[in-house]
């Protein structure tokens, strides 16, 4: 089965955790007389995932619960096994800095990865970059030291003038 | 000599007696006792006779004896006048001339110890002045050498108090240059990092992503 649709529009290791805990919610209610499936879709998973879910769902040959239930396995499977890219960064992110970052992911990247985000302060800003053991930092605090002592001669100069 | 008159006149009656004994031998006829009185009263009066005449010698020798003593006791004691007499004006004679001599030794033995006392006085005060004239030179040479001395102590202690604090300078101004250094990366961050907007965090992060992209970190995952 293909679970690309889905896991394309899967951004972050946040939003798969709660995709995974929706997935138990959907399978239990398969189960239940009266469960509304599509409603729990609406209320328990991500939004970004809703729509492409119930359309793959729509699409099955089968709409048994036990057929359902095996594609809920399935993508939490898939999901299982989707690459992460761990980004530590300086500031609570908002929806925009999560778009702006999946679209460049997806864009060079491949589908299949997800970022793991996570708020390191003393960045300042720019990125802790790691995956698979490979680990890369650029950062605004080492732009600025940089910077600095590039500029260091130039900065001399100024406090031995301002100093006499 | 009185002795010797004694000695004389018993010699004498003994001859006698025995020429009367040899005598009265020959005239055995004679009764004993008349003999032997007449021999003996011709002894008694031979000696009374003898003595007599030794007695008078006697006298005449003593009495020559005695103008003799006294000839000689006179003679004598003119003679140890004199001699006294000499001997006393020898002894005054040296007696004089031994002071004169004392004196004139003592005046030569006080002049010769005045002489050497100046002497020696002028070659104490002579070595005196030299050596103090040695100690002077030699007490301004030290002076000299220990001045040079210190003067280098000086000067080497300067140079070494000057090269301490150069390089006390040179390390305070390194740990100057290093603090405002981090002062001013420090306050860079904080405002830059403040001051910044999410739409300029976003592109900080997308360029830590191209730069890491740039540097083949995603080489097994681009597409």
């Amino acid at each position: 089965m293909n679970y690309e649709p889905i896991y394309t529009n899967l951004r972050t290791t946040a939003e798969r955790g709660m995709v995974f805990a929706a997935i138990e919610v959907l399978i239990d209610a398969l189960y239940k007389k009266g469960g509304d499936i599509n409603s729990l879709i609406e209320t328990e998973m991500p939004n970004a995932v809703v729509r492409p879910l119930k359309q793959a769902l729509t699409q099955l040959p089968d709409t048994s619960p036990k057929a359902m239930h095996a594609y809920l396995e399935g993508l939490r499977k898939q999901l299982a096994m989707l690459r992460t890219l761990s980004l530590e960064i300086a500031f609570d992110p908002t929806e925009e800095t999560i778009a702006v970052l999946t679209g460049w992911i997806r864009e060079y990247l491949g589908n299949d990865i997800i970022m793991d985000l996570s708020i390191d302060r003393g960045l300042f800003g720019g990125a802790r970059v790691s995956y698979e053991g490979r680990y890369k930092e650029i950062n605004l605090a080492m732009l600025i030291e940089n910077t600095i002592q590039q500029q260091n001669e130039s900065i001399h100069a100024i406090l031995e003038h301002t100093s006499v | 000599m009185f002795a010797i008159l004694i000695t004389v006149i018993t010699v004498h009656a003994w001859r006698t007696a025995r020429y009367h004994t040899q005598e009265g031998n020959e005239k055995q006829k004679l009764p004993e006792e008349v003999e032997a009185r007449h021999i003996l009263s011709n002894a008694n009066r031979e000696a009374v006779e003898i003595i007599r005449m030794a007695t008078e010698k006697a006298l005449e020798i003593l009495q020559s004896a005695e103008s003799v003593k006294e000839s000689t006791t006179s003679s004598l004691a003119k003679e140890l006048t004199a001699v006294a007499q000499q001997h006393k004006q020898y002894l005054e004679s040296a007696s004089l001339k031994y002071v004169e001599t004392y004196e004139h030794m003592a005046e030569q033995a006080q002049e010769e110890y005045l002489s050497t006392l100046h002497e020696a006085s002028q070659v104490m005060a002579g070595d005196a002045k030299r050596t103090l004239d040695m100690f002077e030179t030699f007490l301004k040479d030290q002076t000299i050498g220990y001045k040079q001395q210190m003067e280098k102590k000086i000067e080497d202690l300067r140079n070494n108090v000057n090269e301490q604090v150069n390089e006390y300078k040179k390390e305070k101004l390194k740990r100057i240059d290093k603090s405002i250094n981090e002062i001013i990366i420090s306050v860079a961050k904080i405002v830059i990092g403040h001051s910044l907007n999410v739409k300029e965090h976003n592109e900080l992060v997308l360029k830590a992503l191209e730069e890491a992209k740039k540097e083949g970190f995603f080489s097994h995952l681009e597409l």
